[in-house]
């Protein structure tokens, strides 16, 4: 991706997000993945022996997000959320604001990630939200 | 005569300081938890492990929600925590903000240093100068549902109260009656080397607070519900809340905010960005009662504030 991104103007970068943003977003094949009961606690209550929150804390609880800097975790492939957490568990990610997402990786191990990354691509998508932006 | 009762109040700063230190060091110790509604299909046996700190003997370890029994009583304590967790779901004739118990109690109400509901169960009855009374627990959390979540009370012996007190019973067994547990409440932060200030907590607000509960304090909202409370204004807790004493806010802050960020704040920063958030409060608060004509019951604001 990295040539790809640098090869594109600030106003080719915005104008592609925004048309990516646009398009209707395809109705989720959850995979057929057996759905790991601890993932979905670790989901939604997180592990606070740890001082973990929970994803939907912040995520929502159905894991569509919340206004602009907490992005929707459903709608997304296992595969891309496992790379953003491995991500900022090594530091090669570091944009979060007030580094919360480094602090969540922190305390998520190999298995915490595989489970609950399998968990959320698994997970419905509601219709369209009317609020997506143009 | 029993003194007035701090119940959500006090607690130990090197307990704290110790607890941060075993949470940032912690082996991962499995926990499984209760699935919110979504999660529920999909989990079958999940449940809450107990809540161990392993460098902190002295802090108590609410207890693994399979323990909750499955019969009538088993019931009521899964009804307690679904309201301590979704209040204005399933207490919605008593609620009069979008908050959860949980906001503020985090955790399900079982986290040191947030109000657990195991450091205060075991503390009454207790006189409270509050009402000058000896208040039950059952009273006590007519309190929260007026003032923290302000709504009205569910009267005495209400499916509300008792599901919430079967809730905090159930976490509690082993808590010594009487005892000042460890991690009960909220610190106590030492008083803050300069005198709080709205300016600087405005400042640290925006830095720090502004990204969660938006730049206007009230909160956000995804697919019409509240991810992030709002902190001042109708939609929030009302003067009556110990949230709204400026030491409780600061030690609950320092302890607990950033979100999974905990005791990063200064304890300066905590003081001022609470004493920003108080009068946030207490501007929209005096006038909107001001206009209802109520009747305040007249409290001491002890504050620090330099404006």
């Amino acid at each position: 991706m990295k040539p790809i991104a640098t090869a594109l103007s600030e106003s080719e970068r915005a104008a592609l997000a925004n048309y990516y943003a646009a398009l209707p977003v395809p109705a989720a094949t959850p995979a057929a993945a057996t759905v790991d009961a601890s993932a979905a606690v670790l989901a939604s209550r997180g592990r606070w022996s740890q001082g973990l929150p929970a994803c939907v804390q912040c995520h929502a609880a159905d894991g569509g997000g919340v206004g602009e800097h907490f992005p929707p975790l459903i709608g997304q492939s296992a595969i891309y959320l496992a790379n953003q957490l491995r991500a900022w568990k090594t530091g090669t990610r570091h944009n979060d604001p007030l580094g919360l997402m480094q602090g969540v990786a922190a305390q998520l191990s190999e298995a915490d990630i595989d489970a609950v990354t399998a968990w959320y691509a698994a997970q419905p998508m509601a219709a369209p939200s009317k609020e997506s932006k143009p | 005569m029993r003194p007035c009762s701090r119940a959500l109040l006090s607690g130990s700063s090197a307990l704290l300081l110790a607890l941060m230190t075993s949470l940032l060091g912690a082996c991962g110790s499995h926990s499984q938890l209760d699935a919110s509604p979504a999660a529920e299909r999909s989990s079958s046996t999940a449940s809450v492990a107990a809540t161990t700190t392993p460098t902190t003997p002295a802090a108590f370890a609410a207890p693994d929600e399979a323990s909750i029994p499955n019969d009538g009583f088993g019931k009521s304590i899964k009804l307690g925590r679904d309201i301590f967790m979704h209040t204005g779901q399933y207490a919605k004739a008593y609620v009069g903000n979008p908050l959860n118990c949980a906001s503020c109690h985090m955790d399900a109400g079982r986290l040191a240093n947030s109000g657990p509901l195991w450091g205060a169960y075991d503390m009454y009855p207790a006189y409270r100068s509050k009402n000058g009374h000896v208040n039950s627990f059952a009273e006590r959390l007519q309190g929260c549902f007026m003032y923290s979540m302000n709504g009205k009370a569910p009267p005495l012996g209400d499916d509300v109260l008792v599901a919430l007190e079967s809730y905090a019973y159930w976490m509690s067994r082993g808590v010594p009656l009487g005892k000042e547990m460890p991690g009960r409440g909220y610190p106590k932060l030492a008083k803050p080397a300069q005198t709080a200030d709205f300016a600087r907590g405005e400042q640290v607000f925006q830095r720090s607070c502004a990204l969660c509960h938006g730049a206007d304090g009230q909160g956000q909202q995804a697919a019409g519900s509240y991810v992030f409370p709002p902190l001042w204004g109708p939609q929030s807790f009302n003067w009556g809340a110990g949230m709204h004493e400026l030491d409780k806010a600061a030690g609950f802050i320092k302890a607990n905010m950033p979100l999974g960020r905990g005791n990063s704040l200064s304890d300066q920063d905590a003081w001022d960005v609470a004493y920003f958030m108080s009068a946030r409060k207490t501007r929209v608060t005096t006038a909107m009662w001001s206009r209802r004509g109520r009747n305040i019951t007249t409290r001491r604001h002890r504050c620090t504030a330099s404006k």
